[in-house]
């Protein structure tokens, strides 16, 4: 997730003159988007079989996208958690092809679309911080590249769509495998339309000790993006992925329903970092889950700030003996925002572990809810789990809600869950107004401290974003 | 303190302001007839008050659904005590709603064994500003036994500068045994505290083994952990009710 820097800049002016529109300027800047004319809206069997043609896809993956077709017309809306009965899904263009070809050099990348990610800043990351970049712009990825000190030692960090050419076995190993279509209707309207997304493959034994990255870019109005993101971490392996996503605000829907499955292989240990900021008309329908086998070790860690609704709950399902997991999440609700997130562990094994510490704020009406499921199977002898979550409702308009499902099946289980819920303390406030800070200021500071455990996790330069993401969403929330 | 006694007619009971009493509402035992019993009643507790509710499902009653409303009016204080022990297909339903500057504190214990199920549910619901609430639920399962246990604080926009937690201990005793808890939480104010807490429980190999270096059995050490969770529970009330309460666990302890 990367900052402009000249926006940075800009957002150093006095902040009494700022306005709530100023961030969402950072991400509503969009460009023409001629290639939508030859797009169709809403789905059917003939759209699925024309994305799997064009795509040059083999025989089992268009039959595994009509099954899951099939699915998403026979699956009911979800009856529990945010009202989704707004969203026209008849009314989404599932398809768009902004460019033809695949750059592996910015150059390359059509200057428009390449100039929505100067502005996002990603070329510059890539320089500076990064092992290996991915962008997908509408639903193909139109820029991939990796270091070669990686991609000697066997790493394979691709575009799906292409490891679906180059690493068919692998991929047809794995995909839809830990989030099946079954799942719900969003999994398997996932499996009928996915494009794009990621590829990673890191060998046994590796350790890629820079991050790497994938920006996704919804440009185009009524979009719907579903790019699916498959990790394969072997044994004793190591990495560091981070998505960050956008899109502009038009007043119509869009939807994001994409799809992160992640295997981590025994003692392997993988961390998945995402901040997504979509614009705030888009439905943030999103499916993520880890496997995780015998000492291996995932982390989850997100930051939701964009979207009108976000039902998100990453999973890690422990399998081998002495799997860990830890989530770690921050929701920004600010007006009109419903962010459902939680997290979800699923212990099945012996000695397994989970953490999930959730932080959220809620703001000039926004709604933050934490949903989480921890169960402990028979199985998992010896689990231990601890969960805590911490809600801010900075005013009489904004609500927060705590949902956190425990399911105990063994009595060696040792399970701590603890969440609180309160304001913005006044003599903190006080204290900070009496050094000279601004009330929104100080407001903004004290939230900073407040997902700091959260924000710590992640690399300095993301760590710094977040924060001042978290005080522009802040700006004007006082007087 | 006076006693009024709820019987198995009663649908509607209103607790004049300024009442002191204890509240006795127990669940009807088998009968050769009755199948299952289902209770609804709503209790209005006027303002003022100071009231111990007494629920009790005895190893003996019928299985029942039992359904509560529980309003207690402004500045009352009330602490409720709730225990199920009875057998299979029980389920409860409590809703609970605070008035002004009232202070509620709600206690329950339940002791399930062989086959036995539970589901219950418990609504506290916060409405008017300066209400203070603290509830807390242990679960004892033994055997195959299964409960579902969803206890929620609802604080609604006006009630501001309220404050409320849950907890919710469950102790598994046998490895068939399973449990749900959900503590949840729903705020739509922003000046309150709120929290909650669930935890599981369990006698450690270590605390066994140190137990019986005293010279006590497994068996023994055991009953002595349920008896040191349901002392926290009966603190308070009367010594009958506390003798009532220690012999229902005395009789559940023996059941398989």
């Amino acid at each position: 997730m990367r900052m402009p820097r000249e926006a940075l800049k800009k957002k150093n002016l006095p902040k009494k003159k700022a306005t709530a529109s100023s961030h969402d300027s950072l991400w509503d800047s969009y460009n023409q988007s001629e290639y939508m004319s030859g797009t169709k809206v809403g789905l059917d069997e003939k759209l699925v079989r024309f994305i799997s043609q064009e795509k040059q896809e083999p025989e089992w993956m268009l039959q595994k996208r009509l099954a899951s077709l099939k699915l998403y017309q026979e699956m009911p809306l979800p009856t529990w958690g945010p009202d989704l009965s707004r969203l026209d899904l008849g009314k989404i263009t599932y398809y768009a092809r902004a460019t033809d070809k695949q750059s592996q050099t910015w150059d390359d990348v059509p200057a428009d679309i390449k100039e929505t990610f100067d502005k996002l800043g990603i070329p510059q990351a890539e320089q500076e911080v990064l092992a290996g970049v991915g962008a997908q712009y509408e639903s193909t990825v139109i820029y991939h590249s990796l270091k070669e000190q990686f991609r000697s030692q066997g790493v394979v960090f691709e575009d799906l769509d292409v490891a679906l050419q180059t690493h068919e076995e692998l991929v047809k190993k794995h995909f839809m495998r830990a989030v099946p279509p079954t799942l719900h209707k969003f999994a398997a309207l996932h499996g009928a339309v996915w494009s794009g997304g990621t590829f990673l493959y890191i060998p046994k034994g590796v350790k890629v000790d820079l991050p790497l990255q994938a920006y996704f870019r919804m440009n185009a109005k009524g979009m719907g993006q579903f790019e699916h993101t498959l990790i394969i971490v072997e044994e004793e392996a190591q990495a560091h992925y981070i998505e960050g996503c956008s899109a502009p605000r038009y007043g119509v829907d869009s939807l994001h329903a994409g799809c992160v499955e992640v295997y981590v292989a025994k003692k392997a240990r993988f961390r998945y970092s995402s901040v997504e900021s979509w614009s705030k008309d888009a439905y943030n329908l999103n499916t993520k889950r880890a496997l995780v086998q015998e000492g291996a070790h995932m982390e989850w860690v997100g930051g939701n700030f964009g979207s009108n609704v976000t039902m998100l709950y990453p999973c890690s399902v422990l399998l081998g003996e002495g799997a860990s997991a830890d989530h770690l999440g921050v929701a920004f609700a600010n007006h009109g925002q419903i962010q459902d997130t939680g997290a979800k562990v699923i212990h099945l094994a012996p000695k397994t572990t989970s953490n999930i510490v959730m932080k959220s704020i809620s703001k000039d009406g926004g709604r933050a809810v934490y949903r989480g499921l921890v169960e402990i199977s028979a199985a998992a002898e010896d689990a231990v789990s601890n969960i805590k979550c911490d809600a801010l409702i900075l005013d009489p308009r904004s609500a927060s809600d705590t949902i956190p499902m425990i399911k105990i099946n063994n009595p060696t289980a040792v399970l701590a869950h603890e969440a609180t819920a309160g304001k913005l303390n006044d003599d903190d406030i006080f204290y900070l107004r009496s050094r000279g800070l601004s009330e929104s200021e100080a407001s903004a500071m004290i939230v900073n401290g407040f997902i700091n455990p959260i924000v710590k996790e992640l690399p300095l330069e993301y760590a710094v974003e977040m924060n001042r993401m978290v005080e522009l969403e802040m700006e004007n929330s006082v007087g | 303190m006076k006693e009024i006694i709820i019987t198995n007619r009663q649908k509607k009971i209103i607790i004049p302001d300024g009442t002191e009493a204890f509240i006795i509402d127990k669940s009807p035992v088998k009968s050769s007839t009755a199948k299952k019993a289902e209770k609804n009643i709503q209790i209005i507790i006027g303002r003022n008050c100071q009231i111990k509710y007494i629920f009790l499902a005895s190893i003996n009653a019928l299985p029942a659904s039992q359904n509560r409303e529980l309003i207690i009016g402004d500045k009352s204080q009330v602490v409720s005590y709730r225990a199920y022990f009875n057998s299979s297909d029980n389920d409860s339903k409590f809703v609970n709603r605070l008035g002004k500057g009232a202070d509620f504190e709600s206690r329950v214990l339940f002791y399930f064994s062989g086959k036995e199920a539970f589901v219950a549910s418990d609504d506290y619901i916060f409405t008017k500003p300066g209400t203070r609430g603290r509830f807390s639920v242990i679960g004892l399962l033994n055997a195959e036994a299964i409960a579902k246990y969803y206890s929620n604080i609802i604080i609604d926009p006006l009630a501001q500068q309220t404050d409320s937690r849950i907890d919710m201990k469950l102790y598994l005793m046998s490895r068939t045994a399973k449990g749900v808890m959900l503590p949840g939480l729903k705020i739509d104010a922003n000046e309150v505290k709120a929290g909650h807490g669930a935890s599981t429980f369990q006698l450690s190999p270590e605390d066994i083994f140190y137990l019986q270096s005293r010279g006590l059995t497994e068996k023994q050490a055991r009953e002595l952990i349920i008896n040191s969770l349901t002392a926290r529970f009966t603190e308070g009330l009367p010594a009958k009710f506390k003798k009532e309460i220690a012999a229902e666990i005395k009789k559940k302890n023996r059941t398989k």
